[in-house]
């Protein structure tokens, strides 16, 4: 393998061939041209560090135009439009399954106690974020999936836009907004209590320390490398049972926030590659295009004839 | 360079004014074009090289991808020589369409440049 040949390769795959052939083919000529004239191990070490970084940088330029081509923006409009319509429905199916009828709600609860993960969506469920926390990383398959076989065969920096696009959602929904919820309903049900006794007692603040669900990023980073709470002061070593597993909790609850952003690149990677495969198959099957390996690099072939 | 006409206020007042519809061309590009026109054929790296600083290696392929969009450059691929390896080099020149822009952006500049209060 040459140098560059990995370069050439990312490119081709990810960038259109108008930018890789205009802009990136040259650079790497240049990068394999220089490496290949350089006296000493030191000025092939040079060539290989500017080659590189000029690649990069021209690398990025091609990502950009491409995501910001026309083509690309109807891409992420189709995918947005999919994108709403799915996580629109699975917020109607939340409302409807567990937060209309009692009944409906304690049997849709009972089966997801059942299944081993989805115990924990049920539990999202009990306080309205299951949509926020699971349906956004969820609709990315079906989004993309769906822009795809509308769009048909793209450059890849729209799909990976998308991706990216709805991953930051991702983070966003499940990091910030659903805790945000959780906090805004567990203040109202103690609001609803207190109101309740009517004074006859004192209820105490919420300590929110104690709920790593209730906390947005940064403080679930510090909650979950916090030392053990030493609460009372005479007793400098003792730690309350309460506090014995609470770093542990907010471990657990930022590795699941980390495994919803990988669920959400996934699911995106996925419903792109499944919508290309079947694109590429129906374009077969009408005779559009055939590809054919070409020196181990795969080549379209458009019409009957076999024209390139 | 090619032999400029002299300019009067008027023709600098329309070039001017025109110059919104009109290709414009940016520092960079006026920099590969003033190049490509002097010295003839150019690989990117010898216009880096020869550019003293304007040019940087990681953005002069953008910029000439860019210039022969707007039609001003062309290119072809070396011819490939015996027992080469890797990807040809292209070698870029400017088109009969991006000299004239180029210099009559050239005339415009100095024609600017000749009309600013000199001092003492």
């Amino acid at each position: 393998m040459a140098v560059g040949d990995a370069l050439h390769r990312i490119g081709r795959n990810l960038c259109s061939c108008d930018l890789c052939g205009r802009v990136l083919e040259p650079v790497i000529a240049d990068l394999q041209h220089e490496y290949e004239h350089a006296d000493g191990a030191a000025e092939r070490f040079f060539a290989l560090l500017g080659g590189y970084a000029a690649f990069w940088r021209s690398f990025g330029w091609c990502l950009a135009r491409d995501a910001a081509a026309r083509e690309s923006r109807r891409y992420l409009g189709s995918a947005s439009v999919a994108f709403l319509i799915v996580v629109g429905t699975l917020a109607l199916s939340e409302i409807l399954f567990l937060h209309t009828l009692q009944g409906v709600r304690n049997v849709v609860l009972r089966v997801l106690s059942w299944i081993p993960y989805l115990s924990y969506i049920g539990w999202s469920a009990r306080i309205n974020t299951a949509t926020l926390t699971f349906g956004l990383p969820l609709a990315m398959l079906p989004a993309l999936l769906y822009a795809t076989r509308r769009r048909g065969i793209i450059t890849p920096s729209a799909a990976l836009l998308a991706i990216a696009l709805g991953t930051i959602l991702t983070t966003a929904s499940s990091g910030w907004i659903a805790p945000a919820v959780v906090r805004w309903s567990v203040v109202a049900e103690r609001d609803r209590f207190v109101v309740a006794l009517g004074g006859r007692r004192q209820v105490p603040p919420i300590d929110f320390d104690g709920c790593p669900d209730c906390r947005a990023w940064p403080d679930v980073i510090r909650g979950a490398r916090a030392p053990l709470k030493h609460r009372y002061p005479g007793y400098p070593t003792y730690v309350a049972p309460e506090d014995r597993g609470l770093p542990a909790w907010y471990r657990s609850v930022l590795r699941e926030r980390l495994l919803l952003i990988v669920f959400a690149i996934l699911a995106g990677l996925i419903g792109w590659r499944l919508g290309l495969a079947l694109e590429r198959r129906q374009a077969d099957d009408d005779g559009v295009f055939r590809t054919r390996d070409d020196g181990g690099r795969r080549v379209v072939v458009v019409g009957e004839d076999g024209e390139d | 360079m090619g032999v400029d006409s002299p300019l009067d206020l008027q023709n600098v007042r329309s070039i001017i004014s025109d110059v919104s519809g009109h290709p414009r061309i940016s520092r960079t590009e006026r920099a590969i074009l003033e190049l490509l026109v002097s010295e003839g054929e150019l690989f990117g790296l010898q216009l880096v090289e020869r550019s003293r600083g304007v040019l940087k290696r990681g953005t002069v392929y953008v910029t000439l991808g860019r210039m022969q969009e707007k039609g001003f450059v062309e290119s072809r691929t070396e011819p490939p020589a015996p027992g080469a390896i890797g990807l040809p080099r292209r070698l870029y020149r400017p088109t009969a369409y991006g000299v004239g822009v180029f210099r009559a952006w050239s005339r415009a500049a100095r024609a600017i440049a000749r009309l600013q209060p000199h001092e003492a």
